[in-house]
């Protein structure tokens, strides 16, 4: 089911919209900003693994990615969240499109949730990332530990998120619609200090 | 604060992202409406509280939300091995006791 | 004026660690004193001969410093120069001065020079034997909190801050391959051949500088001063990639699986508030593969009468004065000694241009290195004595010195007096074995060092150097670069060769083992004997204790009090054992030793809360229409950690003025109520039918397409844990609502079945709460609002009440469901988050027309009530079934499954007639609105304690209605209609009322299905 108006002019507001109302923060050290993307959850059980991995492929051209870790490509990104569990994030408001050809396409049991509305994803990148990433998760975000393409779901500060790491200093975080303020100012606050 | 392998996600984790669900590998009885009252009861209610070798069900609540089992020494608290719901612990009272020779 | 005992020129210490032409000044106790840069407050008051630091504990006596580290008994202040900065139980030995530090004694009142309870203490001392508490403040109980009061003020144990603390604390995660506790010369060997081997490695040191006891003795590494050792070491580790050094850091606790708190003082040495932009203190949570304790050891001091007299102290400690302060904290010294390398203290002195009247060894001779040194000095050296006794009231003024037999039990002659004015002891070292116990080791005794020293309990966990009984700086240094290459082969890394520094090899004499000086008296009859000093526990008391027959350590230390203080008897610990394990007749090893818990050394509160304070102290969850309910005035309710709207005021409204206009509202026109947090999951699957069959207590299996059902959900137990409404969008998929709550039980409840009971079932969920935004227009002109900007079909022939539709409200895809838990025409909008606040506003703009009045939980409170529906929590506690709410209406027993919960409501006790029921009370008052939570009983007239037989879960005045309605449960209450019960109030009045049914509005439910 597509959920966003056929009318453009429908203001959508993101989930930053709550109370920072801001899309951007950050300083000389950091930079932190939210992205408008689609989020699909596909839930696979391991029997239906193979002919799942054929439908995503021929929608996404990425392969299913191995244990807490994530395929990209230009406009499509797959992580891993657990052994039946994907996320799939698209390009903004095709989400619903590219569930449909999923749907068509993939056989057995299996399920396609749309959460473009429930969570967010945030980009951390600068210099001060991995030292405000460390005051916020308990998940060792050393490079030895966490390279570029790891994904993994822990816990932030009280809250928690999905966070993988894209570059030397960037990294994405997904978090939930109702915990990104919440989220946001912590690193914000996180942020403002060595 | 434990450090615990998740056999799901097959790396180490600490304990802030897991959730203890009490004893492992209990049962619920296949007929219910025919269990007597105090074969109810101890389904329901009665676990053991070893001082040693035991099984629980923990939860990876804030990570790939999978129950699986964790063999622990509630005397160290070491946590002798992890396996996924569903598979027998290799590592039992019983086990332990033939290796030391104590209980 | 008093003499500075600051030391400079050629009697000044080549290796002092402060700096001359920096001074700074600090206030103690309300007087100004001058210190220089590097002092400790203790080497600056004892510079400026500030004998007196505060006051004991129980006798209130005069007490100086003793030692130089973290093990200070005596010196324990309260800091903070204004009220906000007051932190208590700073160790004097520990801080280090700055511009401006304000301190002060934590004991003694009015003062530490002239104190109540040191007149109290000697009036009393011998009156208050140990269990001295326990056996005059038992009884009356009741007494208990005046006299604590009143031995709170007058022992002092330190305050808190009464205002908020402007400083900012933080905790940082950290992961190391190896954690090296405690930088001397062994933390520093250790770590360095870790990181050369590429370990990740944590060095960290409680000190501001490091090198530990390298800072305080005259020792040679690699041909040179240890300094230049410790600087290259130093400057190597810092230039080596993934090393963090840390000092001012203390490892204050190790918890299991080699997790470990270090509390970092960041800026505690600059100012009393943290300069701008920092952060005052850190708590890094380490976890490391393997932890290498290098923590040191800490001196025994010799336990003797009035030992406790200013200018009594350690032999260490003097000797880290003399060389890292140039401090000599006296004119004329007594050594007593049970060892070769307490020698260093009178020398140390002696080279300093001060008097040594005496070294008293307790053995019949020394080593040749030592002795020989002592000859060239001059030194008087009196061997097999102890000093027995101090005389002296305010500063020692004399040592009485006797000869003792071979093992050291008695005095074999007259005390001779010796003249002087400070007695350093040294009875040997302590490895400081604390962290290694945190998690469950025992420490072992050993007999050729005299001490315990850590287990093997942890394998993941190594010890060197003084921790683990090596005291020869040789040995420390050749066994820490072994140490340090097996930590980094444990973790699985390649390790370099071990290396090390080189230094002399000293031949040492053995040392005598000896823990209480003899006294011509037995210990409970000689003057007092401390053995520690914080809380004032004597040789003779630990005698007493034994002899009222505590056999168990752990019993004598809480009869005594021993190790109780905050500086958890770091100095007392093995002289008690020892003298109790003597009085029992046992060894050491056999008594054992307390166990040692976290913290180390204290730790602040703001320091474990880290930012998880003020805006960060909880979550705050919120809806996507957020900002417009601030914006329009709401008021905010904590549902879990979601705000939702409270009510809504208006300008002049009492909160009951503000619920009855909404209400109001509600029932006679439109109302709109903001259900977003309500728990969504979404749950696909060919067997997720069979699934809800399984969880919830009625029939799921025949739900049709576009239908909405509500459901119980029970524990095995058969106890309502959640109720809501479930929506079957097409055969294999439903969602499923939760109480906002309870969302993540039910979620991992579902999860938990699936995943552990019934894997066979194909049936996914996944949680989708955040994903819709839901808005409830419920009221009678409620079609006629959503009519004006949706493309479905409301025609309430087709659309009914309990079904769901899929169109467009305000042109944003939307599912719509027909469900009310007002009672009235209701329509629940559900749009994509992000499109939330757009219809909301959307909704309004139409709605204008019709009053639409946006109410909070508190009206929808009163809405549901007035028809008796129930929430899960409130009417609910854990302890009520489907049938003792009168529901037995949502539950199925003929289901081919036999669900959960449902085995246990035929148990015995849940077909009690007498269990509490959930019925309606109408108050006799109608304007008496019966507080949630009062008890309810049938005999007001009967004697306190009444029989309570049930209470009141919800109580609203409801303006619809014009009267007071409440729901409440009431042991066998559904036979009970019509009969009276009484609510009896603090204040003494009743609450009389009538039990009747708890639908009190439209109770054939026309409105909702109109």
């Amino acid at each position: 089911m597509n959920l966003h108006p056929k009318n453009a002019d429908m203001q959508a507001h993101h989930s930053m919209y709550h109370v920072s109302r801001k899309h951007e923060a950050g300083n000389e050290h950091y930079a932190l900003t939210e992205k408008a993307v689609g989020h699909l959850i596909i839930r696979i059980p391991e029997k239906n693994l193979k002919t799942a991995a054929k439908a995503i492929k021929s929608v996404t051209k990425l392969a299913i990615p191995k244990t807490l870790e994530a395929t990209s490509n230009k406009d499509f990104s797959l992580f891993w969240l657990s052994p039946d569990e994907l996320l799939l994030i698209t390009p903004e408001k095709t989400e619903a499109d590219i569930e449909d050809k999923l749907r068509d396409k993939m056989e057995g049991h299996f399920a396609i949730v749309d959460v473009t509305g429930g969570q967010t994803l945030l980009e951390l990148s600068g210099e001060r990332a991995e030292t405000i990433l460390k005051k916020s998760t308990i998940y060792d975000v050393h490079e030895s530990n966490f390279p570029i393409g790891k994904v993994v779901t822990t816990k932030f500060a009280q809250s928690q998120i999905i966070m993988t790491r894209v570059s030397a200093d960037g990294f994405q975080l997904i978090v939930r619609r109702s915990f990104s303020d919440y989220i946001w100012q912590w690193m914000v606050d996180a942020g403002s200090r060595v | 604060m434990f450090n615990i392998h998740c056999p799901y996600c097959e790396e180490y984790r600490s304990e802030e992202e897991f959730h203890p669900s009490g004893e492992a590998h209990i049962e619920r009885p296949k007929d219910p409406a025919n269990c007597t009252e105090e074969e109810w009861g101890n389904y329901l209610f009665f676990r053991k509280n070893p001082r040693g070798i035991h099984h629980e069900l923990w939860h990876h609540s804030i990570g790939c939300r999978k129950f699986f089992n964790i063999t622990r020494n509630t005397q160290t608290y070491e946590i002798l091995e992890t396996y996924k719901s569903g598979e027998k612990p290799t590592i039992t009272a019983s086990t332990v006791s033939k290796k030391t020779g104590v209980k | 004026m008093k003499h500075s005992n600051r030391i400079s020129g050629n009697l000044a210490s080549n290796q002092s660690r402060v700096d001359e032409n920096k001074q700074i000044s600090f206030e103690f106790n309300k007087k100004s004193y001058k210190g220089l840069a590097g002092d400790t407050i203790a080497s600056a008051l004892l510079a400026n001969s500030v004998d007196i630091v505060g006051r004991s504990f129980k006798y209130g006596r005069p007490r100086g410093i003793v030692t130089a580290g973290a093990d200070e008994p005596n010196g324990i202040l309260q800091l903070g120069a204004n009220e906000a900065s007051q932190i208590p139980n700073i160790r004097a030995t520990q801080q280090q001065i700055y511009p401006g530090l304000v301190c002060s004694s934590t004991n003694g009142w009015p003062n530490a020079e002239t104190d109540v309870m040191g007149v109290v203490g000697k009036l009393l001392g011998h009156v208050m034997p140990p269990g001295f508490y326990y056996k005059t403040f038992m009884a009356p109980s009741k007494l208990w909190m005046t006299y604590e009061k009143m031995i709170r003020k007058g022992a002092g144990l330190g305050r808190t801050s009464l205002e908020n603390d402007p400083d900012k604390y933080e905790n940082i995660n950290q992961f190391a391959d190896i954690l090296v506790v405690g930088a001397g010369p062994a933390g520093i060997t250790a770590a360095l051949n870790a990181a050369r081997s590429g370990a990740r490695v944590i060095l960290c040191d409680e000190q501001n500088e490091f090198g530990g006891n390298l800072l305080s003795e005259k020792v040679m590494i690699d041909g040179e001063p240890a300094q230049a050792w410790i600087d290259s070491s130093i400057t190597e580790l810092s230039e080596t990639d993934n090393v963090l050094l840390l000092k001012n850091s203390t490892v204050n606790g190790y918890h299991d699986h080699n997790f470990l708190t270090i509390h970092e003082r960041c800026t505690d040495h600059l100012s009393d508030n943290a300069p701008a932009g920092s952060v005052r203190q850190r708590m890094h949570r380490v976890r490391a593969k393997q932890v290498i304790l290098a923590a040191g050891a800490h001196e025994r001091p010799l336990v003797y009468a009035n030992n406790d007299v200013p200018g009594c102290m350690l032999a260490s400690s003097v000797t880290t004065y003399i060389n890292r302060y140039n401090v000599v904290p006296g004119r004329s010294l007594v050594l007593m000694t049970t060892n070769d390398n307490a020698y260093q203290t009178a020398f140390a002195w002696q080279k300093a241009g001060r008097h040594v009247a005496a070294i008293v060894d307790t053995r019949s001779s020394a080593g040749e290195i030592v002795t020989q040194q002592a000859t060239e000095l001059g030194l008087n050296v009196i061997y097999s004595s102890v000093v027995t006794e101090t005389k002296g009231g305010k500063r020692v003024k004399a040592a009485l010195v006797a000869t003792i037999d071979a093992d050291g039990t008695q005095v074999t002659s007259d005390a001779s007096e010796i003249g002087c004015d400070t007695i350093a002891s040294s009875g040997g070292w302590s490895p400081a074995v604390h962290l290694s116990c945190h998690t469950g080791g025992k420490p072992n005794w050993r007999d050729d060092i005299q001490g315990f020293v850590p287990d093997d309990f942890n394998k993941d966990m190594f010890v060197t150097g003084a921790g683990n009984g090596i005291y020869a700086l040789a040995d420390i240094l050749k066994d820490a670069a072994k140490i340090g290459t097996a930590a980094v082969k444990a973790c699985g890394l390649t390790a370099k060769r071990a290396s090390s520094a080189k230094t002399d090899e000293v031949e040492v004499a053995p040392s005598m083992p000896l823990y209480l000086a003899p006294h011509s008296k037995p210990s409970t009859r000689a003057p007092k004997q401390f053995v520690d000093f914080q809380l004032d526990v004597t040789a003779g008391s630990i005698e007493i204790a034994v002899n009222e027959g505590f056999e168990s350590i752990e019993h004598v230390k809480r009869y005594t009090a021993l190790g109780f203080g905050t500086d958890q008897g770091k100095s007392s610990n093995i002289n008690g054992i020892a003298i109790a394990a003597k009085k029992m007749g046992k060894t050491i090893p056999e008594t054992g030793t307390t166990i040692f818990r976290p913290n180390y050394t204290p730790v602040t509160f703001g320091a474990i809360a880290g930012r998880n304070v003020e805006e960060f102290f909880d979550i705050e969850r919120y809806s996507a229409m957020h900002s417009w309910h601030v914006e329009h005035g709401a008021l905010f309710e904590d549902v879990g950690q979601w705000k939702r709207p409270w009510y809504f005021p208006k300008a002049g409204e009492s909160m009951q003025d503000t619920l009855n206009r909404e209400c109001l509202a509600t029932r006679e026109s439109v109302g709109i109520l903001d259900a977003s947090t309500l728990g969504k999951i979404d749950i696909q699957g060919p067997d997720a039918r069979e699934f809800l069959n399984r969880v919830y207590t009625n029939a799921w299996l025949k739900l049709p397409v576009g239908r909405c059902r509500y459901g119980l959900m029970c524990r095995e137990d058969g106890m309502v844990f959640d109720d809501g409404v479930t929506s079957c969008i097409s055969d294999n998929h439903f969602i499923m609502t939760t109480t906002s709550g309870g969302a993540a039980g039910v979620f991992n409840w579902l999860e938990e079945w699936h995943q552990t009971e019934w894997p066979e079932l194909e049936v996914y969920f996944n949680s989708v709460t955040d994903q819709w935004a839901t808005m409830s227009l419920s009221g009678p002109n409620a079609r006629k609002l959503l009519a004006e900007i949706t493309d479905i079909d409301l025609n309430p022939e087709t659309f009914k009440f309990m079904d769901l539709r899929e169109g467009e409200v305000a042109g944003v895809p939307a599912r719509v469901f027909r469900i009310s838990f007002t009672g009235e025409q209701s329509y629940e909008i559900n749009v994509q988050a992000n499109y939330g606040l757009a219809v909301w506003e959307k909704l309004f703009e139409h709605g204008e027309k019709y009053n639409l009045t946006p109410y909070g939980t508190e009206t929808m409170h009163v809405l549901r009530a007035e028809k008796g529906f129930i929430i899960v929590g409130q009417e609910t506690d854990g302890s009520m079934m489907p049938d003792d709410l009168d529901m037995g209406w949502a539950v199925s027993r003929n289901k081919e499954f036999n669900f959960l919960g449902q085995r246990s409501m035929s148990r015995t006790d849940s077909v009690r007639e007498d269990r509490k029921q959930l019925v309606g009370l109408r108050t006799k008052d109608p304007k008496a609105v019966a507080p949630e939570g009062s008890q309810i009983v049938f005999d007001p007239e009967q004697e306190i304690p009444m029989t309570m037989v049930g209470h009141v879960t919800s109580s609203y005045y409801s303006a619809c209605l014009g009267h007071s309605i409440a729901m409440a449960v009431v042991k066998g209450g559904l036979k009970k209609m019509g009969e009276t019960v009484f609510m009896p109030q603090a204040d003494g009045t009743n609450i009389e009322a009538e039990i009747c049914s708890p639908v009190f509005y439209d109770p054939k439910g026309d409105r909702q299905n109109v």
